[in-house]
């Protein structure tokens, strides 16, 4: 019986409705788990709906709890996620809205979840569009914390990315870990359309293999993914980074686990457009049950 | 193989006989192979790995460079995810977070230390010292070898460290690794076995750090304390970085590791701005190299690159022409003073006279041959090489297979297509370059626009006092208000490849920093990127305007124009 709630808040439309949603459809819930970033950058975006949680959820019976993370310190969010998940039972049974969750929150969420056996299910609501400049500024990429794989010196690097809306990220990445060999996926179920021409996008990037895939299947990210990595983990040391939808993250997430030489990477943006996306697309959201 | 000779590819994904091959040694490999710590400042392209690749023990032998086994170079990288990772850190006891930092880095340098001889065709250590090795290694390290392959097991024992440490840091981060080795308990008895080997006893091990800003702080902080240990008899330490703001110095007591005391400094990029011809000469051996090793029919740089014949003969004319005072740059020099200093005027007078004639405005010609490829290149080999490589391709797919020399139309419309590119990618920095901001992108695209304009009035004025300055110093840069703002785009600048620096003199005699602009991006304005040792020097509330204002460029040169000079020029000697 699904009986926790865990979520992130923020300021685009699709959490309030989204919450609202779910906590319709799911009568058991006796708690909510809010998670949030305190930096003043987030905060101040976020605050509103920080204030009125009591009358968003709007039921007496579901206990608010409520903690604030760290973008700048993903050590201490990790501490704070491990805290919560130590405050659980082993009965308890979650239902994780990753729709505004930043990938290595969903990451850390999913390990603690995993880790204990618990059963959960991930939902995922799209919105109706996205902004034009959505993310921007992006800080150093980190390891996802317990999941840095298993590096060998003698290997080389290969990095795995899927590509979203903003496909000049990449450089960043291939900047930051200079990769002797880059795979890079890109969305085919995009709002925005896949570029045109892609030696001149990728043009600084060499020995790159271009790959196209759905990324709002996890089922599909985890297949590519493993045939991938099965071709290539004898001779190479393999990192693993999303960069678009956060539905991915669970395709990711799976394959990793199934492979925990491969090392899991964020790449975080430090600001985030106002009109980062509008509505809910209630005809269109993602279940999944299993891992 | 692709055929392209200039194919610019990272020298730690090049093949070991490639590298060999490739590699063009200057005096910068013999200080390498000296007992001294060193630290290599260079960015993204100055060719520091290819210089610490080169250096290691494997390319030594292939090359058969040494005849000894005097200095034994050990390439690590650090580029690896290994050393990004922070589960240690959940352990809350810093110490034992430190420790088990230094553990992951020493069993590195182990792993490395031993592959490089395991990787040798033949070995350099005799059966019978491959027997006290093995007593020796038992005895310190507690393991059982076979005597068949001793290093190989040692080599294995070392690898399930690493993979065990790594299961550890998976599993149960906040424990300590009771297990963990440091430099003291790995390395040095390490090193002093391999120095009972008899053909061993008199050799310098240098490990060749690749790449030192990517350790954790603490791994910095271990290495220091290594070298301020100064004795450097049997092994040292080279450590490549891209720039001393982004490596700590500290050591573990706290202290800071002195340059020229504990370890002197190898700049790649000021050594090759401060003598042109330095680099022209390192620049025209590697494309000669090239051109040989993919069989090219024309091994003259001069030739492969084209310079047409109307370019030369008008350059002579204009020359002939300022010798006899027909211009107006100078014409109140005597004849002889002139002909003294042509070189410095002919081609801004050519610039000049493109832009005043209606129809032939853009300066084309004055992009092609060689000299200018190396000018435009700003002093680092990888600017060179990219232009070259989608030269080779252009011309390629006009001429087919055979390209024996890259036409002059092929050479400008690529410069203008890079210099376009270069410009626009500022735009992008602040998605590629961590901490970089959209503002900081739109600073950093104003002064470069604002200084590149700047020059632009000062190359086409024909009363111009100096034509070719391509370098910037900032006065009072610390005394100023927006000290930080100015070099935190600055930085961004330097990191996007878009800026390099060296020391120079500054305007009282003493030394400062030259900020000198990536010559790609003025084709677009129709500047002359061959340039001299010249910079202005603008005060740090200048700079900071130039950073915030769009067309402030005219605002200078009319304050200029009216005696009311804030900065000023000067030439290095």
């Amino acid at each position: 019986m699904i009986n926790k709630y865990i979520t992130f808040i923020s300021w685009e439309d699709r959490f309030v409705e989204s919450l609202k949603y779910d906590l319709n459809e799911f009568s058991d819930i006796d708690e909510v788990v809010f998670f949030y970033f305190k930096e003043e950058k987030f905060y101040s975006k976020t605050k509103k709906n920080v204030s009125e949680l009591q009358q968003i959820v709007n039921n007496e019976s579901i206990t608010i709890s409520i903690h604030s993370l760290s973008f700048d310190d993903y050590l201490s969010s990790w501490k704070i996620v491990n805290d919560v998940f130590n405050e659980f039972d082993d009965e308890d049974e979650f239902v994780l809205n990753i729709s505004t969750m930043p990938r290595n929150i969903i990451f850390s969420i999913l390990h603690f979840l995993t880790n204990s056996e618990s059963n959960f299910s991930i939902k995922y609501f799209s919105p109706m569009s996205h902004g034009n400049d959505i993310t921007r500024n992006p800080s150093k990429p980190e390891l996802i914390l317990q999941h840095g794989g298993i590096m060998l010196p003698s290997k080389k690097i290969i990095l795995i990315v899927i590509l979203g809306h903003d496909i000049k990220r990449v450089h960043q990445l291939y900047n930051f870990i200079e990769p002797s060999q880059i795979h890079i996926g890109l969305g085919t179920n995009h709002q925005t359309a896949l570029p045109s021409d892609l030696d001149t996008d990728f043009d600084d990037i060499q020995n790159k293999e271009i790959f196209k895939i759905n990324s709002f299947s996890s089922e599909e990210v985890y297949s590519i993914l493993k045939e991938r990595i099965l071709t290539l983990r004898e001779d190479f040391n393999i990192v693993l980074c999303s960069l678009g939808p956060k539905i991915e993250t669970v395709g990711i997430f799976k394959v990793h686990k199934e492979y925990p030489e491969t090392a899991l990477l964020y790449a975080p943006s430090k600001d985030y457009a106002d009109d980062y996306s509008s509505g809910t697309n209630l005809s269109n959201i993602i279940t999944i049950s299993s891992m | 193989m692709n055929n392209n000779p200039f194919m610019h590819e990272a020298a730690t994904n090049i093949e070991d006989s490639k590298l060999v091959d490739m590699f063009i040694d200057n005096e910068h490999s013999h200080i390498l192979n000296s007992q001294k710590n060193i630290f290599i400042i260079g960015n993204r392209g100055s060719g520091k790995s290819m210089l610490m690749r080169y250096t290691s023990l494997p390319i030594q032998l292939k090359n058969n460079s040494i005849q000894d086994i005097n200095n034994i170079g050990i390439y690590i990288s650090c580029m690896t995810p290994l050393f990004m990772r922070i589960d240690q850190r959940l352990n809350d006891d810093k110490f034992q977070s430190a420790i088990v930092s230094e553990h992951m880095l020493v069993l590195t340098m182990a792993e490395r230390f031993l592959s490089t001889f395991l990787e040798l065709d033949e070995s350099i250590i005799s059966e019978e010292d491959l027997l006290l090795l093995k007593e020796e290694i038992e005895f310190y390290f507690d393991v059982n070898l076979n005597e068949t392959r001793v290093l190989k097991d040692f080599h294995r024992w070392i690898i399930k460290n690493l993979i065990d440490t790594q299961k550890h840091l998976n599993i149960s981060p906040s424990k300590f690794v009771s297990e963990a080795h440091t430099y003291s308990s790995l390395m040095m008895p390490l090193i002093q076995v391999f120095k009972e080997v008899s053909s061993l006893k008199k050799t310098h091990f240098m490990f060749l750090i690749d790449d030192g800003q990517m350790l954790s702080t603490t791994q910095q902080i271990s290495l220091n304390s290594w070298i301020s240990y100064r004795d450097t008899s049997s092994v040292s330490f080279k450590i490549a970085i891209t720039t001393t703001d982004e490596y700590s110095f500290l050591t573990v007591q706290e202290s800071v590791i002195l340059e020229n005391h504990d370890y002197i400094t190898l700049d790649l990029e000021r050594d090759f701005f401060s003598g042109k011809s330095t680099f022209v000469e390192f620049a025209k051996k590697i494309i000669e190299k090239r051109l040989e090793l993919y069989n090219i029919p024309t091994r003259n740089v001069e030739d492969f690159f084209e310079v047409p014949k109307s370019f030369t003969n008008e350059l002579s004319l204009i020359r002939k022409k300022f010798i006899n005072g027909d211009y107006p740059e100078r014409e109140d020099w005597e004849e002889e003073q002139r002909r003294r200093n042509a070189s410095k005027f002919v081609r801004s007078i050519y610039f000049r006279l493109n832009s005043e004639t209606e129809k032939a405005n853009i300066p084309k010609l004055a992009y092609t041959g060689f000299d200018t490829l190396t000018n435009i290149s700003t002093g680092v080999i990888r600017n060179l090489l990219v232009p070259c490589s989608i030269m080779y391709e252009k011309e390629k797919e006009l001429k087919g297979e055979t390209v024996d020399f890259i036409s002059a139309k092929t050479q400008y419309e690529t410069l203008f297509y890079e210099s376009r590119k270069a410009w626009e990618k500022i735009d992008e920095l602040s998605v590629k370059i961590v901490d970089c901001t959209h503002e900081h992108t739109v600073m950093l695209r104003r002064v470069l626009d604002n200084f590149g304009k700047y020059l632009q009035q000062k190359l086409l004025d024909p009363k111009g006092t100096e034509k070719k300055i391509l370098s910037f110093t900032i006065h009072d840069l610390e005394k100023n208000q927006h000290s930080d703002k100015i070099k935190k785009v600055i930085k961004i600048g330097i990191q996007g490849g878009l800026i390099y620096t060296r020391i120079g003199p500054d305007h009282n005699g003493g030394r400062t920093m030259w900020y000198t602009p990536n010559r790609i991006l003025w084709p677009s304005l129709n500047l002359d990127p061959v340039g001299q040792n010249g910079r202005k020097n603008f005060p740090g509330e200048q700079f900071y305007k130039m950073m915030t204002n769009d067309n402030y460029a005219n605002t200078i040169i009319k304050e200029e124009n009216t005696g009311y000079v804030q900065g000023e020029l000067s030439f290095d000697k």
